[in-house]
């Protein structure tokens, strides 16, 4: 199974993104209110031409038409009489395009201009008209005074006009490089945002990539796990369908040594019975035979007795054979069903403990027995006592009566798990037999030992209980090798029992 | 069957030895009967540390063998007596609890003579005793090579 820490970078991966994306936005906002106000600023640029422009057109107009007026008065000429009319209405339309042109402006001083400019160009006109009319009525000797004098009168005005002007252009020039400065600076400003929307784009596009390459590396990572996990638990299935195909078959193999081996009891109680019967039968006829006077041997009633006792040594023999299989049986159900107490145990320091109870039998056969350091093992302390206690008991059974017993119980850690051989010198066990030991009531060799068969079949059920394995490697006349393989676990929270 | 006939009983439950040789014994048959509780001892008994007819020659056996022994199973027994130059002849008569219809063929297949299953009903068991016991009265065994 693949341990899964939580990412952090995985979790606030959106939180990330989405505040890229709205700095982003703002980012292309400003922009678009930067192009929007250089776009206004252009305009108020070109409208401030353009206005610069027709107050151009105006002060030449007006000076045509001053001009105009002047050749009317000296010549009398009647063609610049309309030439005059005709510029004079000209100035009123430019005039009047004029304010129409600058009616959006909300300049104060601009308005307030214009408005002084339309007055002092309405009183040029309204006194070039009057100079007009008069020096076509008047005396030309009395021109020059009237001339001076109304040239005294309309400089004022005509003064006025070209200054307003002036001022005007004055003021359009400054509003234009206003605009150009603002203009300049936003373009400026516009670069700015330009360049840092293109840096957040970059930024956000790689920390993207980056988040999209390293969540990429998680699900594959995750996708690994998973596939692993789903072969190691076909593994699993298939290492489970084999045990318990095994188990079955031992269930088999059980049922049927029971059965076989509670009918032979069995037989015997019932064959003896009826021997009971017979010798019921015989004894009623010999004492008719007897009443009818015929003189009985004391020999066959001897016989009588010993068949008689002989049946009923072999009827209660049966009985305890039976009582002591049954026994055993409902022994080995239920240390199947007593529950595994895992702990830590201190193998080197149980099994001296067991070696050292057995003590008094090992020196009554002559056997020493040795204990080399054992690898610790988490596993179930009475299961463990059990098949080590048997393994050595048997050890110490089963030995040559030539040679001083010699049992060695040895362990090493492997990758696999944990390895203990009990090896002894003893009569060792004959190849056929080797796998018949482990079935219940089977005994191997001469028969010259008190046991039913169980001892061996006991271990098996406790150490594959346990989820290991126990293996015999023997020599017959040279001994054996009881070889232990149990899984080693980690120290388990106390008291967790195991499940099978 | 002549009186020089031994007959080697492989029973391990000293029980049923009793009650198979009294029925025997009921049946007329007054022959020797050599009783071993365990394949080792019996082998012991057949065989000579070399596998060899352990000073048979010339006498007539006739082997009865249980096949659920302690030690090991009765068809090694089988087997070995079959392989055996000294001992093939002589006629093997399995009575076992298992009526096993595999465990039967494979006993005839590997030499055995009669197959017999122990009845548990006693009146049966003692009935098919005596017949084995008449049965014995009447056939040729030969002598051991």
């Amino acid at each position: 199974m693949m341990p899964n820490p939580p990412a952090p970078l995985f979790r606030y991966q959106p939180i990330l993104l989405a505040l890229g994306f709205a700095l982003l936005v703002g980012v292309a906002g400003i922009s678009m209110w930067l192009v929007q106000q250089t776009r206004s600023d252009a305009e108020q640029a070109i409208h401030a031409l353009e206005i610069k422009e027709q107050l151009a057109s105006l002060q030449g107009l007006v000076w045509r038409a001053e001009s105009h007026q002047r050749s009317l008065l000296l010549s009398g000429e009647p063609s610049y009489g309309r030439a005059f009319r005709d510029d004079a209405e000209a100035v009123r339309l430019a005039l009047s395009e004029l304010e129409a042109a600058s009616a959006g402006s909300a300049d104060p001083e601009r308005s307030s201009l214009l408005a002084r400019l339309s007055t002092a160009i309405d009183a040029e006109l309204a006194s070039l008209e009057g100079d007009a009319a008069r020096g076509r009525l008047t005396v030309p000797a009395a021109l020059p005074a009237e001339t001076n004098a109304n040239t005294a009168q309309a400089l004022s005005p005509t003064e006025e006009v070209r200054a307003l002007i002036a001022q005007l252009l004055q003021q359009e020039q400054h509003l234009l490089t206003g605009e150009m400065q603002a203009s300049n600076e936003r373009t400026r400003l516009l670069l700015i945002a330009s360049l840092a929307g293109a840096t957040i784009i970059a930024v956000l596009a790689a920390g993207s990539i980056a988040m999209v390459h390293r969540s990429t590396a998680q699900l594959l990572a995750a996708q690994g796990a998973l596939r692993q996990t789903n072969e190691s638990l076909e593994e699993t299935v298939a290492r489970r369908t084999a045990e318990l195909r095994q188990a079955n078959e031992e269930i088999q193999n059980f049922a049927y040594v029971v059965s076989h081996d509670l009918r032979a009891p069995l037989v015997n109680i019932m064959g003896f019975t009826g021997e009971l019967e017979a010798i019921r039968k015989d004894l009623l006829e010999r004492r008719h035979v007897g009443v009818a006077g015929h003189d009985a041997t004391s020999a066959p009633e001897d016989q009588l007795g010993r068949d008689f006792d002989e049946a009923l040594h072999f009827i209660k023999t049966s009985i305890g054979r039976m009582d002591r299989l049954i026994k055993s049986i409902l022994k080995l159900t239920r240390e199947g069903r007593r529950e595994f107490r895992l702990e830590p145990i201190d193998m080197t320091g149980s099994v001296r403990s067991i070696a050292d109870g057995l003590g008094y039998q090992a020196h009554a056969v002559g056997a020493s027995i040795e204990i080399e350091e054992l690898p610790p093992l988490v596993g179930d302390r009475l299961a463990i006592e059990q098949i080590f206690g048997n393994l050595l008991d048997n050890a110490l059974k089963y030995l040559r009566q030539d040679v001083p017993g010699r049992i060695v119980v040895s362990g090493l850690t492997t990758a696999s798990g944990l390895i203990y051989e009990v090896r002894d010198n003893g009569r060792g066990i004959e190849a056929k037999d080797q796998a018949r030991i482990f079935e219940i009531f089977r005994r191997s060799g001469a028969q010259d030992q008190p046991g039913e068969g169980i001892g061996l079949t006991h271990v098996r059920t406790l150490v594959s209980r346990l989820g290991g394995t126990i293996t015999v490697q023997s020599q017959p006349g040279q001994g054996s090798i009881f070889r232990v393989t149990l899984p080693s676990r980690q120290p388990a929270s106390s008291g967790e029992p195991v499940h099978e | 069957m002549s009186e020089h006939v031994t007959i080697v009983m492989i029973e391990d439950d000293e029980g049923h030895a009793r009650l198979i040789e009294k029925n025997i014994r009921r049946a007329g048959v007054r022959n020797e009967i050599v009783q071993f509780s365990d394949g080792t001892s019996a082998l012991e008994y057949l065989f000579d540390t070399e596998g060899q007819n352990a000073g048979h020659t010339g006498r007539a056996l006739l082997i009865l063998l249980d096949l659920n022994l302690p030690d090991m199973s009765g068809i090694d027994i089988l087997k070995r007596l079959k392989a055996s130059e000294q001992l093939r002849r002589s006629p093997v008569v399995v009575l076992t609890t298992t009526d096993d219809r595999h465990e039967i063929q494979r006993c005839y297949d590997l030499g055995c003579n009669v197959y017999i299953t122990k009845p548990v009903d006693y009146e049966s068991f003692a009935h098919s005793i005596r017949q084995l016991g008449l049965f014995f009265s009447v056939i040729q065994v030969p002598d051991t090579a």
